[in-house]
């Protein structure tokens, strides 16, 4: 049982809930970009939550099934057809041995995901079938999917599918919530101003291991970079010219330039649906109010 | 520990443990001690750890809270029983340092005003400790470099430096376990395998190490790389 890939998108990935546990020898998560989409596409499908899938980014590619398969595809809308019928997301399709699912552009976000019902077989390192790019490791060899690669997967799974998830996605991305970071003291009022009073724009220079936005340019007040130390997902880091980057699933686990925020854990699935040229502004909530958000988002994504 | 260290939470997902505001081997060593009883006693608590030169940042697991994870690792400082010494091991890295593998030792000879002989005579005598791993996998952040060799990093990094490159950039000196993007000076090749996914359990260099360099022949590395 598997699919091929008759033409590839501009990034397909092998992404589950990520690598954890390896932090300490320099093995980044990575892991889905939007991991709350992904969690969504399997919970329809009644898998594990930690199921891998497809991530599929700015526009898809087809996808040729050589067996009947039950899909579900979230995340931000792009255009999907089965026989030039459209398909719609947040529901369980079926579809037939020998079609071919099509996958378009977007005029939503940057991600949509691609779930099988069962599982894929793609080989498990370290615990996650997650692609890492940058050491070209984990995932359909360490790399995007391509034409005629053959994704084989299995119909294991035989629970009943979940229609009655609570979450419901905010697609307002123009403001995101961020707690102080680390070195935040390093940045004196009116830089402090400037990040939070403008507007920053994501740039094409972006990928899955940091957002390079461009906006106001931010000085601290040594102007020197930090002694290095472990990098928080969603990190803002501010770099000696003034320019700042968020750090992201694929990030390097550690770095030496002051982070003046955080972007909090419930937004972060607003991240990984950022596109280039999306603009948004910081906003400053208390660590409680980040956690209580976190664990209002958890609450939402049990069944 | 004589001092209880800075715990505070770093994101609502993470918290960081400070042990002062220097790069020290003192430090190091609470690092090393600390990183292991979180490594093998809290891993239900902790999705991973990054321990680095005077830090660990502890990100949470889903559905641990912040107070939850600053109580325990409060706790893990306040148990005497958890002081332990420490046995460091020293691991001797050959590296060929002859031109071939070496495209920017002339870089370095510039810079410092050393012939190349005197570079590796400094780069072969000092010993080295590995303060942790960090940036990608496996690669180790290395003190103890003379610091007569310091050479900034290169104007614009290379796209590809080959696996088991011998580097200096600025006051610090390394090896790259794996090909990958890179900006520091490449003074020489070691044909050892430093990181290997299928067995990270046994890479030869973890934190805590120290290290030493041995010059060795471009047959002598040949050889070794075909045995």
């Amino acid at each position: 049982m598997s699919l091929t890939i008759l033409k590839s998108g501009f990034q397909d990935l092998i992404q589950d809930l990520g690598r954890t546990g390896y932090s300490h020898i320099g093995i980044s998560q990575a892991g889905a970009a939007d991991s709350v989409s992904l969690r969504i596409a399997n919970l329809l499908l009644g898998n594990n939550i930690n199921e891998a899938g497809i991530e599929i980014t700015l526009f898809g590619g087809s996808y040729y099934f050589n067996k009947d398969a039950i899909i579900s595809l979230s995340g931000s809308v792009f255009r999907t057809t089965i026989n030039n019928k459209t398909i719609p997301f947040l529901e369980p399709i079926s579809i037939k041995k020998g079609q071919t699912l099509n996958i378009g552009p977007t005029n939503d976000g940057a991600r949509c995901y691609l779930v099988i019902k069962g599982s894929l077989e793609v080989p498990n390192l370290l615990g996650s079938r997650s692609t890492h790019l940058m050491s070209n490791a984990g995932g359909y060899y360490g790399r995007n999917l391509t034409k005629d690669d053959e994704i084989k997967f299995s119909n294991d799974n035989n629970k009943t599918f979940s229609n009655d998830i609570k979450f419901r996605v905010d697609k307002d991305r123009s403001i995101l919530r961020v707690t102080k970071g680390l070195q935040s003291n390093l940045f004196n009022d009116s830089s402090m101003k400037l990040f939070y009073n403008n507007e920053f724009k994501v740039s094409h220079n972006s990928n899955r291991m940091g957002l390079r936005v461009t906006g106001p340019k931010i000085y601290n007040k040594t102007s020197e970079d930090i002694i290095t130390e472990g990098l928080p997902l969603g990190a803002i880091q501010v770099t000696g010219n003034g320019d700042s980057i968020i750090s992201f699933v694929d990030h390097q686990t550690t770095g030496g330039y002051p982070k003046i925020a955080n972007i909090i854990a419930a937004d972060l699935h607003k991240v990984g649906q950022l596109k280039p040229g999306d603009k948004f502004i910081f906003k400053l909530v208390s660590l409680e109010e980040a956690e209580n958000l976190y664990f209002e988002q958890e609450r939402a994504l049990k069944i | 520990m004589n001092k209880i260290p800075i715990i505070k939470a770093a994101s609502d997902r993470s918290i960081i443990i400070e042990f002062g505001n220097g790069i020290s081997e003192q430090a190091h060593g609470h690092i090393v001690r600390f990183s292991n009883i979180l490594l093998d006693s809290h891993s239900n608590d902790i999705k991973n750890i990054s321990p680095a030169y005077n830090s660990i940042l502890v990100r949470l697991e889903d559905g641990i809270t912040i107070s939850h994870m600053l109580k325990s690792i409060k706790n893990i400082f306040e148990d005497k029983a958890n002081i332990k010494d420490l046995s460091a091991n020293t691991i001797k890295i050959p590296v060929c340092y002859e031109s071939e593998y070496a495209p920017d030792i002339e870089r370095v000879m510039k810079y410092t005003r050393f012939s190349k002989d005197t570079i590796i005579k400094k780069h072969v005598s000092a010993q080295y400790l590995v303060y942790f791993l960090g940036f990608s996998p496996g690669f180790p952040y290395i003190g103890g470099m003379d610091k007569s060799l310091e050479t900034p990093r290169l104007g614009s990094p290379r796209t590809k430096v080959p696996a088991g490159s011998v580097a200096i950039g600025g006051k610090q000196t390394g090896i790259y376990p794996m090909q990958s993007p890179g900006g520091w000076n490449i003074i020489g090749r070691t044909h050892l395998n430093l990181f290997e996914w299928s067995d990270i359990e046994n890479m030869p260099i973890k934190m805590g190490c120290k290290i030493e360099f041995y010059s060795i022949s471009k047959d002598e590395l040949l050889n070794a790389e075909n045995s």
